[in-house]
Formats: structure tokens, C-alpha cells, sequence
């Protein structure tokens, strides 16, 4: 988990690992094992509720500030130093107008800068690797549809050694692995597309599964939820334990959760999951919302 | 002579007695946790709203048969909470703990003044939609349930 002390112990073998792979990279340390198919047709109406799946907008939008939605520029405080969004909107300074449909499909399922550095796993390409290629093309359809806005987000403020983006190769060979979603065929199909929804556009592990010591996912430990997010927040246990998780939930508790944040005490969940449910999962479709229930009801 | 003698009971059940009515003074003012003033005045309102969400939200779940008058005296309730009403417990630096208030109410505050007249405006929706649970109460109580879940994700603290 990431409290203080394990930021803390986490920063010094980072350290050491940032100091190994900065001054010595070792090109290819991280491999893709993945094909993508960026010859697809996208549809920007089907991308408008993708990027609803996958909640892209509270992230990437500065609404405290007043910011224009997409355009980025939300700060994250975090142990590590403060981590800010980019501008995803299709401006062709600022934002990303220029990409093609290759750039977006590396960015978001393989975690890879336009000029083939590494993104932080801030931006959760961990999960998206999961998303289908119509998907994601369907994405970038919609989001050349939107209004650009011109707006320079300024840098992440990260202290030494995470500053150091040469190490994230590393970082990445450890615990990213870029394989799509593959359905089991044991499960049903609506407990297949629960399983795609959680695991890849909705990036739940993201903030419902611990993090080891250098900040990946504990697969161990998935969904048993953390005292102390990035942010600080507490984040529930999403697993079907009775007493620990939502085992006890009824299918009715997970749907009013997702479509209008009300929590099975009746209150209003509020907090990072507030936007979670207000930006993505209050605009899923009831079959989705049945979908994610099965899922998570049934793991 | 001893305190603890027979004849000194008496005082010593007074003195007990007042002891403990004075120490448990302040644990029945703490109902919140130590709030007071207009602090605790707004929890208490918040407290209210949110039974009424509870007993509203049971029905749609079905876990109580539904009662159309119930749920529409329940959202008048509701609305009666909000606006104006729910906006005059705020007032500037209205800080003391336990509140679980963030300062962006007041930098945002035609944000926080429009939610809060938005719940009783969708409060009041439900309360007409109710003979009809399905789709129109449904769909009224979705309305208003997310307007709590907006102002509370914006303006109050993050569980920690």
C-alpha cells in the first residue's frame, strides 16, 4: 500500500532503479506483446460513449479552475510530486491534432509518447491496454470531433528520483503487460463484457487494487482497496467478500452506486468516485451497468 | 472522617451524579462528532435530507413496497432543505470542525448556490412525478440523487 513510509522506502529504491536505467537506459527494456490494428474505421458516435467507459473526462478536465473539458491542466498531488493531465482536445499545439490514429493507439494501450518515451502510469494505459481496437479507434474518432482548445499544461513537478522518465522502462517491464482483454469462454457474455468494462476502459484496479513498493498493482491483493490512495483517500474493497467487500450488496445497491453515486447507507458517494459516477459510469447503458454488476458479483 | 462513610452517600451519589451529567454534557451536544452552531445546524439539515433519501431510495430499490404519498411528502421534505434554505447555514468561513465543508463553496459559490436550488427544483419534480413510480418517479429520483452526488463530490471532503 502507499502510505508515507512505503512512499518514503519506495522513493529511495526508486532511486536506485532511476539511477541504474538514467545514466545507463537500456533501449527496449520494456517490449510490447501486442499487435493493434489502427487501420479501423472509427465512429465518433460510438466514441462519445467509449469515452464515458472509460472516463477520461475528470481526469483530463481542470474543472475546479474552470477549465474547458478535455483541454487538461488538472493538477494530482501525489507522494511523488504533483502530475498534470494533458491537453487531450484536437488542437494542434496544445492538444493532440496531430496525432494519428497510431500515436492514440500507442499512447493509450501501450503507454508510449509520440516520440516513443514513456508516459507516466498515472495515465492508466495499464487498464486501457485491455481496450479493443474499435474501441479506442472510435475514441480518437470522437475526440477529433470536439471543440479545440488552445491550452500549454505546464510540465509534472516530480521530485528526484521520479523525475527521471528514463526509468519508467523499467517500471514497465516489471508490471505492464499490454495483452488485450480475452474473454473466458466459461462465462457468460454479459459477464465477459463486465469483465472488459472493469478491467479495461473503466480502470477500477487502478484505484481499487494496492500498490506494491514501486507502485504497481498488487494482482494479489486485486480490488481489496486501499487506506491511503495517491490522493489520500480511502478506496473501499470491491471484491465479493461478504463482510470485507460488496459481497453482501444486492444487484440493485452496485446499479444506484454507479448510475447516481447513492451509496447502500443512502448517502451520496462524493469524493474521486463522485466524479467517476458524474463523468463515466452514470452515462453507462443499463445492459452496462447489469454487465459490471455480474461481474463484480461474481469474480 | 471517612468520605466513604454511610453518612456521606448521599453526597457522594450526588456528586457522582453530577460528575457524570456534567462529563456526559458534552457528549450530547457532540451528536456530530463536537459540532456546534451553524456547523452542526447543517449536518442536522444534511442528516434529515439524508434519511429522506434512504426511506425514497429503499422504495426504488424495492426493498420497501413503494408509497406514492410517502415519497412525495418525503421530496417536499427535501426540497424545503434546499436552496436558500441549505445555502443561509454556509455563511464565509464557516470552518469549525468537525465540518466536512471545503473552502472551494465559497471560491465557487454560484456553483454551490445554483445545486443547492437545483435539489429543491428536482426535489419538487419527484414530489409530482411520485403517483407514477415507473418511469417518471424513477426517473426524477435519478435527477435528484445525482444532484447530491454532484455537490458532495465538488464540495465536501474526500473520506480519508
Amino acid at each position: 500500500m502507499l502510505n508515507k513510509r512505503n512512499a518514503v522506502l519506495a522513493l529511495i529504491a526508486l532511486g536506485t532503479v532511476g539511477i541504474v536505467s538514467g545514466f545507463a537506459p537500456i533501449p527496449g527494456v520494456w517490449n510490447s506483446t501486442e499487435t493493434r490494428n489502427t487501420n479501423l474505421e472509427g465512429s465518433a458516435e460510438r466514441g462519445a460513449y467509449v469515452i464515458r467507459l472509460a472516463g477520461c473526462i475528470a481526469c483530463h478536465t481542470d474543472s475546479k479552475n474552470g477549465g474547458a473539458e478535455l483541454a487538461g491542466g488538472r493538477a494530482f498531488e501525489t507522494p511523488f510530486g504533483v502530475f498534470r493531465s494533458p491537453n487531450i482536445t484536437p488542437d494542434k499545439e496544445t492538444g493532440i491534432g496531430n496525432w494519428s490514429l497510431e500515436t492514440f493507439s500507442n499512447a493509450v494501450t501501450k503507454g508510449l509518447r509520440p516520440d516513443g518515451t514513456h508516459y507516466y502510469p498515472a495515465f492508466p494505459y495499464t487498464s486501457y491496454a485491455k481496450m479493443s481496437d474499435q474501441d479506442v479507434a472510435d475514441l480518437k474518432s470522437y475526440l477529433d470531433t470536439v471543440k479545440p482548445v488552445k491550452n500549454a499544461v505546464a510540465d509534472h513537478d516530480l521530485s528526484f528520483p521520479f523525475s527521471m522518465r528514463e526509468g519508467l522502462g523499467l517500471w514497465k517491464s516489471m508490471y505492464f503487460d499490454d495483452k488485450k482483454f480475452a474473454p473466458n469462454p466459461e462465462r457468460s457474455k454479459s459477464w465477459n463484457r463486465g469483465a472488459y468494462l472493469v478491467n479495461g476502459p473503466g480502470h477500477c484496479a487502478e484505484c481499487h487494487t494496492p500498490r506494491t513498493f514501486f507502485g504497481g498493482l498488487a494482482e494479489t491483493e486485486k480490488f481489496y482497496g486501499t487506506q491511503e490512495s495517491p490522493e489520500g483517500e480511502k478506496v473501499p474493497n470491491i471484491t465479493n467478500d461478504p463482510s470485507l467487500g460488496i459481497g453482501k450488496w444486492g444487484e440493485m445497491d452496485v446499479a444506484f452506486l454507479l448510475q447516481m453515486g447513492l451509496t447502500p447507507k443512502g448517502d451520496s458517494v462524493g469524493g474521486s468516485m463522485g466524479e467517476v459516477v458524474r463523468d463515466g459510469t452514470a452515462h453507462y447503458t443499463q445492459e452496462d451497468v447489469s454487465a459490471v454488476t455480474e461481474y463484480l458479483m461474481n469474480q | 472522617m471517612k468520605f466513604f462513610s454511610k453518612r456521606n452517600l448521599p453526597k457522594l451519589i450526588l456528586a457522582t451524579a453530577l460528575s457524570v451529567s456534567a462529563l456526559s454534557a458534552p457528549l450530547i451536544v457532540s451528536a456530530h462528532g463536537g459540532a456546534s452552531g451553524v456547523v452542526k445546524e447543517r449536518m442536522d439539515l444534511m442528516d434529515t435530507t439524508g434519511e429522506a433519501m434512504k426511506k425514497i431510495t429503499a422504495m426504488f430499490k424495492r426493498q420497501q413496497p413503494y408509497n406514492a404519498d410517502e415519497v412525495a411528502r418525503l421530496s417536499a421534505l427535501i426540497a424545503s432543505k434546499g436552496g436558500e434554505n441549505l445555502t443561509k447555514l454556509f455563511p464565509e468561513h464557516s470552518m469549525d470542525k468537525p465540518t466536512e465543508a471545503l473552502p472551494a463553496i465559497w471560491e465557487r459559490w454560484e456553483r454551490f448556490e445554483s445545486l443547492a436550488g437545483q435539489l429543491t427544483d428536482q426535489a419538487q419534480v419527484l414530489e409530482n412525478a411520485a403517483p407514477q413510480m415507473m418511469p417518471n418517479a424513477m426517473m426524477s429520483f435519478m435527477g435528484l440523487a445525482k444532484t447530491c452526488n454532484d455537490c458532495h463530490t465538488e464540495f465536501r471532503k474526500k473520506k480519508e
